[in-house]
């Protein structure tokens, strides 16, 4: 499945703690974070921590994964091109914890 | 108000929950050992003394299967003694437990009794596959560098036992903080670890290292050969952990609650950051039960819980087994390190906020306590006592203790503790680091803010509306402020702002606003029927004004289209 910043992800698995980054590996996390710097260098590593919890907190079955990566640069501020957040969607999905609408 | 903090001021005693901290700090409290449950049977004597009746203790297994929101439960895991050695090209001891409890990562497998010598093979980083390629790592023992990550130990550490790996050496220290806490200016800091073993899948060790004694290794592998003699004593097994409930019985909707969560786990020995927790949560009780007793204040019309879990699985455990009534907890503070000293430690208190996902009244509220509670100096014109030594700030939602579960189940859920932490999880972190008047502080705040929220009906909720409203005016004019800043930038280099920027600030604007007016109706959790009905009006009144502010930003900013 090829995923877009206009899915709207739900939860599969009800009722628990976030998953954090699921699904994405020690070295893609570090890439993706490298990415990730180029446009905001005041991210780090464990900056992804709040922002995976923030991510699974938001899946509600109406946001889209745009709405949910904006809610997310906002509250952290964070100055991001959504698209990043689409790894974050492929490991959730690819852990079988979302799936889409 | 100030009358209900200065009762507490009067009575809760930081010097208590100090000589608590120092109790507990006497016992290594891994999950399951001797110590955490020493550390628990503690908590629940001291319960008893305060008089606290209503206690109730749910065990449940560690035993690496035993599931709760979906999560297996670790196994338990007992350390002994620990001692590394350099045999060969030179004899030196590396480190050893009795000095530096931290040194040994939780879930390692013990050596044979006597120990074990083994070659030693640098990996570097234990990164990437490369760092492993052609070398001798089956049966012998690695050195793992460290990094700012902390993570990267956990992946270096599956890498080195999944190529058989028998024990891993490393300098880690994590979560650095320039200029106070880093390799070089904490060079004795040995940094507890854990071991990505919590299952029991790998039959290895972990251990970590100060400074000086990484150097040395470093500089003797670059010679040649090292053979290290380590000897292991720990145990993995079945265990049980325990949630220790005590209530203070609420007056009108008792099965409502407040409630203060800790834990008596701790990654080492000393640990005075998790002892602080559940000594100023004991605290918090007796005053609480005190006041309550002696007819200072009345009983609070919901109850107030106090719940020493083992960190993170005790959460677990109790939201899964509570979870059609889980909306009954109103707020939930989550207690960490809250008596580092600061000047010691370079650190201050910090109220990390509830996340925007769910939003909460607690964050605004909770600010203005914190501006509110009694202080310890005065401006140099008046005798008011205005002025804090103590450094309380507020920050981000911090993904860190029990706070994190709480808060992914919509429970308004707060993070007390202090940041940074120059002895964070080393044998260093001792007792003798914590403040009484930073545990008064915290404590005084989270009381009165415990015993407000236990008995809010339609006239608080109002004035707490007002609270949020306030700071919502500030935040919102702020992204204008931002703006503004923004084009002065602009200005100065030249270049026009572009309709994208000004739609960033457009749209930070109609979030905040949003999340403002959520947070105004999230008042409706501590109301009844009919005051939610009557709240409709006052929740609209508030959304007219906040828009009205939102607006008129909105039009400012689209003039500069």
């Amino acid at each position: 499945m090829i995923i877009n910043i206009n899915h709207i992800p739900i939860k599969i698995i009800l009722n628990i703690s976030p998953p954090g980054l699921a699904g994405i590996d020690f070295l893609e996390k570090k890439k993706l974070i490298s990415e990730m710097q180029k446009e905001d260098p005041k991210i780090i590593y464990d900056t992804m921590r709040p922002v995976g919890d923030e991510f699974w907190n938001h899946i509600d079955g109406i946001k889209t994964l745009k709405t949910i990566a904006e809610n997310i640069c906002f509250q952290f501020d964070l100055l991001l091109n959504h698209e990043h957040f689409l790894k974050i969607a492929e490991g959730l999905y690819k852990s079988k914890y979302i799936d889409f609408k | 108000m100030k009358n209900l903090s200065e009762k507490i001021f009067n009575t809760l005693s930081g010097e208590k929950a100090k000589e608590t901290t120092t109790d507990i700090c006497n016992y290594y409290r891994s999950f399951g050992s001797a110590g955490y449950h020493a550390a628990t049977n503690l908590v629940v004597n001291k319960l008893q003394e305060i008089g606290i009746n209503d206690v109730k203790i749910t065990k449940y297994p560690l035993d690496g299967k035993y599931t709760k929101l979906n999560q297996k439960m670790p196994l338990a895991w007992e350390p002994y003694s620990a001692s590394l050695s350099i045999n060969n090209p030179i004899q030196e001891e590396i480190v050893n437990f009795s000095d530096s409890p931290s040194c040994l990562a939780w879930w390692s497998v013990p050596t044979n009794e006597g120990g074990e010598t083994r070659k030693l093979v640098d990996v570097g980083f234990g990164e990437n596959k490369i760092d492993f390629l052609n070398k001798d790592i089956k049966n012998n023992y690695v050195f793992v560098k460290g990094t700012e990550i902390p993570d990267g130990w956990r992946h270096a550490a599956i890498n080195a036992m999944e190529l058989g790996a028998r024990g891993i050496i490393t300098d880690y220290l994590f979560y650095p903080t320039h200029p106070y806490r880093t390799r070089t200016s904490v060079p004795d800091a040995v940094q507890l670890l854990r071991l990505p073993n919590q299952f029991g899948k790998y039959k290895a060790w972990g251990c970590s290292i100060n400074y000086n004694s990484s150097k040395r290794l470093q500089q003797l592998l670059k010679l040649g050969d090292v053979y290290v003699n380590a000897d292991i004593q720990c145990k993995i097994f079945e265990g049980e952990g325990v949630n220790i409930e005590a209530t203070i019985k609420g007056s009108k909707y008792p099965d409502e609650c407040v409630m203060f969560i800790a834990h008596t786990s701790a990654g080492t020995r000393p640990g005075a950051n998790c002892a602080a927790g559940p000594s100023l949560m004991l605290e918090i009780a007796r005053t609480i039960k005190y006041l309550i007793e002696d007819k200072v204040i009345k009983e609070p019309l919901r109850s107030i819980k106090f719940l020493f879990v083992a960190e993170g699985k005790g959460s677990n455990v109790y939201i899964h087994d509570n979870l059609e009534n889980i909306k009954n907890v109103k707020t939930v503070f989550c207690f960490d390190s809250v008596g580092h000293h600061q000047e010691k430690l370079n650190s201050n208190l910090m109220f990390y906020k509830h996340p925007d996902s769910s939003p909460s009244f607690i964050n605004d509220y909770f600010i203005d306590i914190i501006d509110k509670i009694p202080k310890d100096s005065s401006w140099v014109f008046k005798d008011d006592n205005d002025i804090s030594s103590i450094k309380f700030l507020p920050a981000p939602y911090t993904v860190w203790s029990d706070n994190h579960t709480w808060a992914a189940f919509g429970i308004p859920s707060p993070l007390i503790m202090s940041w940074p932490d120059k002895y964070f999880h080393t044998q260093l972190l001792t007792p003798d680091n914590t403040d009484p008047r930073v545990f008064k502080h915290c404590g005084i705040a989270t009381t009165l803010a415990a015993l407000e929220i236990a008995s809010v009906n339609i006239e608080e909720a109002y004035r707490i509306s007002n609270i949020i409203f306030n700071y919502s005016i500030f935040r919102i004019n702020k992204i204008k402020i931002n703006f503004l800043d923004k084009l002065a930038e602009y200005k100065k280099s030249n270049l026009n702002i572009n309709k994208n920027n000004i739609n960033y600030y457009i749209k930070k604007i109609n979030y905040l606003a949003k999340i403002d007016i959520n947070a105004i109706k999230s008042l409706n959790e501590l109301l009844d029927k009919n005051e939610i009905n009557e709240f409709k009006n006052v929740i609209k009144d508030f959304k007219n004004k906040i828009d009205y502010i939102k607006n008129e930003n909105i039009n400012y900013l689209k003039s500069y289209f």
